[in-house]
């Protein structure tokens, strides 16, 4: 039987049971609906045969072979020529995207259904390619057809966190390639990412241990691949892709890393894996947003796991003493800037200057600490920005930072942004200020040196305030980001 | 009172002047000075000074590379940066000073990105292979410095990991190889075109828009309704045409092949196409003849009549102004 929703082969169904669930999408079949839906290929299948073959080859299966060689070479290759370009076309076209959990993929628009309609198909003439080269040819087009429907549907399910599902279609991808030379390289690239999935699966079991050196051997499996494809690719497993594929697998390091921690710790591990579930939303946001590369993730899920590891004891972290419930992450920007200054002989001149950015954009209004004075209207010249109000403050901060730990009941947000991103905060702060300045600045550039955590009262839901008169006012309730922190 | 001014003094005052005019934005003004600066610099007896003349040629070269923005410049502000103590801490107006040693390969890489022609999709078609490889070159090298940055990247406006970068080169000699061969290998540019996408992923979005466009037709191989051949890739080796395809026809004969019939058009062949248009263009451009000739004939009468009539007329007045 086939599901009638991605034409993916169902499970044997239990004597008795009218439902039967696939293993490869999670459509729940009725056994009805499953049986007509094979029936209707098996009657789609024979009318194709029919119109391919004479009804002399179609009703005996002991042909002699040259016989059947003839039959393969002037009746079903030339069709099969097409179909066989068009789903190679596709199998390429999904391999020459990633296969990741996180970032989850978007839903592609196809159905896998026509893939498997496609394989099944080829499948039917199997018996007629005989010689070698014809016995390749439709090999390889099951080949493509299967695992073009397989990575359709571990697609759909990755953008659901649906890692079972997924994992299930990238092992029986997997199953269906040959060990032969050809398909090596491909193998390798699908087995990785299987590592990856199980890795997750593993996770999502809370087997924090197991987790995470199943994520070890997915890297090392990208970096053995990636010496393996060096600078020959094939299409389908590209270095391009597999470096992206090998930054997912090294965020799923550093996830289960910070899940194990807070196993061992005696916590919830699956509070980190919802906190990357709830965040991959703000991630997207950021990305189209910003335009910011996938890199970002990696730095961001780094910064997680030393979160992890400062909200269970370890001093990873930089924090700012003092109390509060609530603590954000701040990156230190060093910025430099070079300006005009005089009226009459006009000379240039440069500053420097500490900035805070909160890593929590969107939801902080104004991210970039407003060291200048924009906002409340008192920015003194450029070269007297020491006069500035939150001058201090910020060059305050950043040096009262101590390598610490955060308290295990004290909620923290992980940082959303990496620091690339926060010194493109920070370039657009002085742009805002330039404009303060008619243009009087030649030319900006920062540097993020460091990541503090400040801790934070709440004032009211959307205003929190730290004891050295810092303040970050929020663009949504509190209580709406408490999934975001832990 | 002449008061003359020290060698020394002339040297820090031509430096001054230099970052000075840096930092207003006059950079033309900087590299004069700092060429200033190097004259007093090579000629001075003051071990002290006359060992900064390498620091400030390097300054001078350095910001007429930002200025012009050539290789050329840049490969000769790294040649001079190459001769300097690597571990020279240097002041590029940068957040962070980087050192000469950093600096030099930085220099070089940028006159490799700066010999590079600037990538347009809407133009690539017009590049050929030698500025495929030449994206080839510079893309492996850049991939060699893995996913760090470029210490000039606010200068330079490029922020991007060198690898990303590297990998985008790769993915536009892809495009350029396959549009190309679009036409004549349809199969082999599905390869270029899937190895570009793959190149592509931190690529502006309009190019991996068009990678995928050109992706999703060519990959579609389908049937020439007229001549039954074999064709692929949409809008280059076929078209779809409207034609009158109702329910019957669809049922019995959409089946034929994928992408046979799509939204109430049939697929035709560049060769049946093309056919079906000139031949239709030649019968147009002769009945346009036919009835620009039977048009012209018609018109020589008219005028003949006219002639005749105006002829008529005109006796017809003499006659009446005889009277």
């Amino acid at each position: 039987m086939r599901c009638t929703n991605c034409g993916a082969p169902l499970p044997k169904p239990q004597q008795g049971e009218e439902w039967v669930r696939c293993e490869y999408c999670g459509f729940l079949n009725k056994i009805v609906d499953a049986t007509r839906y094979i029936e209707k290929l098996r009657g789609e299948l024979e009318k194709w045969i029919r119109e391919l073959l004479p009804s002399t080859a179609v009703s005996t299966t002991v042909a002699d072979i040259a016989a059947r060689h003839q039959i393969f070479q002037s009746l079903i290759k030339p069709k099969l020529l097409m179909t066989r370009a068009n789903v190679r076309a596709k199998y390429l076209q999904y391999l020459s995207n990633p296969v990741t959990p996180v970032p989850p993929p978007t839903p592609p628009g196809e159905e896998p259904r026509a893939f498997f309609e496609e394989a099944l198909r080829v499948q039917a003439v199997k018996d007629f390619a005989v010689s070698e080269e014809d016995s390749r040819f439709v090999s390889e087009t099951i080949i493509y057809g299967n695992t073009a429907g397989y990575l359709l549907n571990a697609l759909r399910a990755l953008s659901k966190y649906d890692v079972k599902s997924a994992l299930k279609n990238i092992e029986e991808a997997l199953s269906e390639i040959p060990d032969d030379p050809g398909f090596t390289l491909v193998k390798q690239r699908l087995s990785s990412i299987k590592t990856m999935l199980a890795s997750l699966e593993q996770l999502y079991a809370r087997n924090t241990s197991a987790a995470l050196d199943l994520a070890k051997t997915g890297v090392d499996q990208y970096a053995l691949l990636l010496e393996r494809v060096g600078s020959s690719p094939i299409p389908e497993v590209n270095r391009g892709i597999l470096e992206v594929e090998k930054m997912a697998a090294e965020s799923i390091y550093n996830l289960s890393d910070a899940a194990h921690k807070f196993f061992t710790a005696g916590r919830d591990p699956l509070e980190i894996v919802r906190w990357v579930e709830a965040y991959m939303s703000v991630f997207k946001w950021l990305r189209d947003t910003y335009k910011r590369p996938i890199q970002d993730l990696l730095e961001i899920m780094v910064n997680l796991k030393k979160l992890a590891y400062g909200k269970t004891g370890s001093p990873e972290v930089n924090v700012l003493p003092g109390r509060g419930g609530f603590y954000v992450p701040f990156y230190v920007v060093e910025c430099r800037f070079s300006f005009v200054k005089g009226i009459v002989f006009r000379k240039g001149g440069e500053s420097r200057l500490t900035v805070l950015v909160a890593s929590i954009p969107p939801y902080a209004e104004n991210p970039v600490l407003d060291v200048l004075g924009l906002y409340t209207g008192r920015t003194p010249p450029p070269e007297k920005i020491e006069e500035a109000p939150g001058y201090s403050l910020a060059k305050d901060i950043a040096s009262s930072a101590r390598v610490s730990s955060i308290p295990g009941e004290a909620r923290a947000f992980p940082p959303f942004i990496s620091s690339v991103l926060a010194e493109k905060l920070v370039d657009g702060y002085i742009e805002a200020v330039n404009n303060k300045y008619r243009g009087k600045i030649t030319f900006a550039s920062s540097q993020a040196v460091g990541l503090v955590y400040i801790p934070f009262n709440t004032l009211d839901q959307k205003t929190l305030v730290n004891e050295k008169g810092l303040g970050v006012r929020l663009t949504t309730e509190l209580n709406n980001l408490l999934k975001l922190t832990i | 009172m002449i008061f003359f001014k020290s060698e020394r003094e002339k040297f820090e005052d031509e430096l001054n002047k230099a970052f000075s005019d840096r930092n207003k934005g006059n950079i033309e003004g900087a590299v004069k000075h700092f060429l200033n600066a190097y004259e007093i610099a090579s000629k001075s007896n003051d071990p002290e000074i006359n060992r900064r003349a390498g620091e400030t040629i390097f300054y001078a070269t350095f910001y007429d590379a930002l200025l012009k923005k050539t290789p050329e410049a840049f490969s000769k502000a790294a040649e001079q940066c190459r001769k300097l103590d690597p571990a020279l801490p240097l002041d590029i107006g940068i957040a962070a000073k980087p050192t000469a040693g950093e600096l030099a390969r930085d220099l070089e890489l940028a006159s490799m990105i700066f010999s590079l022609p600037r990538f347009n999709i809407n133009e690539a078609v017009k590049m050929d292979e030698s500025i495929a490889q030449k994206y080839e070159e510079v893309g492996n090298i850049l991939l060699g410095e893995g996913s760090r940055r470029l210490i000039l990247e606010d200068l330079l406006n490029i922020h991007d990991p060198l690898s990303s970068v590297g990998f985008r080169l790769l993915g536009y000699a892809r495009i350029i190889r396959a549009l190309k061969i679009e036409a004549d290998n349809p199969s082999k540019a599905v390869e270029l075109y899937s190895e570009a996408m793959a190149y592509l992923q931190q690529a502006p979005p309009e190019v991996r828009s068009f990678v995928n466009d050109k992706l999703g037709k060519l990959s579609k191989t389908t049937k020439c309704w007229v001549c039954h051949r074999e064709i692929q890739g949409e809008e280059i080796n076929y078209i779809y045409m409207p034609a009158s395809v109702n329910n019957y026809i669809r049922e019995k004969y959409g089946g034929e092949a994928s992408f046979l019939i799509a939204d109430g058009k049939i697929a035709v062949c560049r060769v049946c196409y093309t056919m079906v248009y000139n031949l239709s263009d030649a019968l147009a451009k002769r009945y346009y003849e036919l009835a620009m000739k039977a048009l012209q004939e018609v018109e020589a009468r008219l005028n003949a009549r006219i002639s005749s009539l105006e002829v008529r007329v005109s006796a017809i007045r003499v006659q009446v102004g005889r009277r």
